[in-house]
């Protein structure tokens, strides 16, 4: 398992690494008519009942800016919401959201802004669980729901940025109650002219 | 802006860190209030209670981000004890909070030990005012041997015992039990038993 965690962070660092590169620079935020590729790592963590401590997410998402202020895109990722050690047995839960999703941005500097997420979708369960359903779910299966977030975007490369956002999930879990989980994301943003 | 983006990391970190905490935990308390041993589950976990203890557990109900998320759970308790009937009932379970199970008697009951020669093969009961035998009260397919005993749950009244044992399906009724709910009545049967109410405290 660290092995894996490892060689992940590896891989998601030297594509990071490469996007750097190979982007050019310049100033301050994203336009209409440009796209906004986000790639995201997170804490990720259910908040239903009988969740273990959260763990990671590695999300990516892609826009397009419509206005100088509102994105349009897809948002895909793999969010682990629920890990537990037991005996040996690494007990998890896994999300691959699947979305639609909608930012607006509120600058705030030159290369600062802040903004709002509205997302919808679908979500692909991957439960790897012991003898406790998480949220009502013991099974692989694929639910509608939706997201809604904040954050903020530092342009501090000029068409790279860093940024950091909370966003919360929610989805029908088919029981009485939605399954939700948060993610606290570090994003690094490329702008795409 | 640097020092703005500074705080608002930390800030996000902080709340990072306090949100990953927000484990839900009740406690269940379970109180056999029965005059007899309670055997079942809780939650899965095979328990046993004695007469008047307790058996505690603390129920992790989930994670939590401030208002979002569970703050209460049901717990499924079933089992039964000789003077409990067979129940499974779902108890909600709230964070922080001490939920208190009760576990009462709600019937009597007959320790039947059959001490005769012969096979019991069925045990039938009628209200002391009735003429309508009830149907069989052991379970289908079982007996009672010579010497093996059975627990059979009555509820409060007066009770007549119907009594049938091989190999010619002879019968043998014993008259007049009279029972209480958490009452437990001995009786070591064979075809010249007759129920003798045990000495009140104020005749010894």
């Amino acid at each position: 398992m660290e092995l894996k965690t490892f060689k992940t962070f590896s891989i998601a660092g030297a594509l990071l690494l490469c996007c750097a590169v190979y982007s050019g620079t310049a100033l301050g935020q994203a336009a209409k008519k440009q796209y906004v590729a986000d790639f995201g790592a997170a804490f990720t963590q259910a908040t239903v009942t009988k969740a273990q401590r959260g763990m990671l997410g590695l999300d990516l998402s892609v826009g397009k800016m419509f206005t100088n202020s509102l994105s349009a895109g897809v948002a895909v990722g793999y969010d682990i919401a629920s890990f537990q050690k037991n005996e040996g047995i690494y007990a998890r839960f896994a999300i691959v959201p699947l979305l639609a999703k909608a930012k607006y941005y509120f600058t705030i500097a030159p290369a600062m802004q802040l903004h709002a997420i509205v997302a919808g979708g679908a979500y692909q369960t991957i439960p790897h669980l012991g003898t406790d359903a998480i949220g009502g779910i013991s099974k692989a299966d694929i639910r509608p729901g939706g997201s809604i977030g904040v954050g903020f975007d530092w342009w501090i490369f000029g068409r790279q940025g860093l940024g950091a956002e909370f966003e919360y999930n929610f989805f029908d879990s088919g029981a009485e109650d939605m399954f939700s989980y948060f993610a606290v994301r570090v994003n690094y943003s490329l702008i795409k002219m | 802006m640097t020092k703005f983006s500074i705080r608002a990391l930390i800030v996000l970190a902080i709340c990072a860190a306090g949100l990953s905490g927000c484990s839900q935990e009740g406690t269940l308390v379970i109180h056999n209030s029965a005059s007899t041993e309670f055997n079942g589950f809780v939650d899965g976990t095979q328990v046993t209670i004695d007469p008047s203890h307790s058996y505690e557990a603390t129920v992790y109900i989930g994670k939590s981000l401030a208002v979002i998320g569970p703050d209460h759970v049901p717990v499924v308790v079933e089992g039964s004890a000789t003077t409990k009937r067979p129940f499974s009932e779902e108890v909600t379970i709230k964070s922080g909070e001490t939920t208190t199970f009760q576990i009462a008697d709600d019937t009597g009951a007959l320790i039947f030990t059959n001490i005769h020669l012969r096979t019991v093969t069925a045990v039938a009961t009628r209200a002391c005012d009735s003429l309508a035998w009830g149907s069989n009260l052991l379970e289908a397919g079982r007996i009672i041997p010579p010497g093996s005993t059975r627990t059979i749950q009555l509820g409060a009244g007066c009770w007549d015992l119907k009594v049938t044992f091989d190999p010619d399906e002879l019968i043998d009724i014993v008259s007049d039990i009279p029972i209480e709910t958490g009452q437990v009545i001995e009786i070591a049967w064979d075809t010249t038993f007759v129920y003798t109410p045990p000495p009140t405290a104020a005749a010894r």
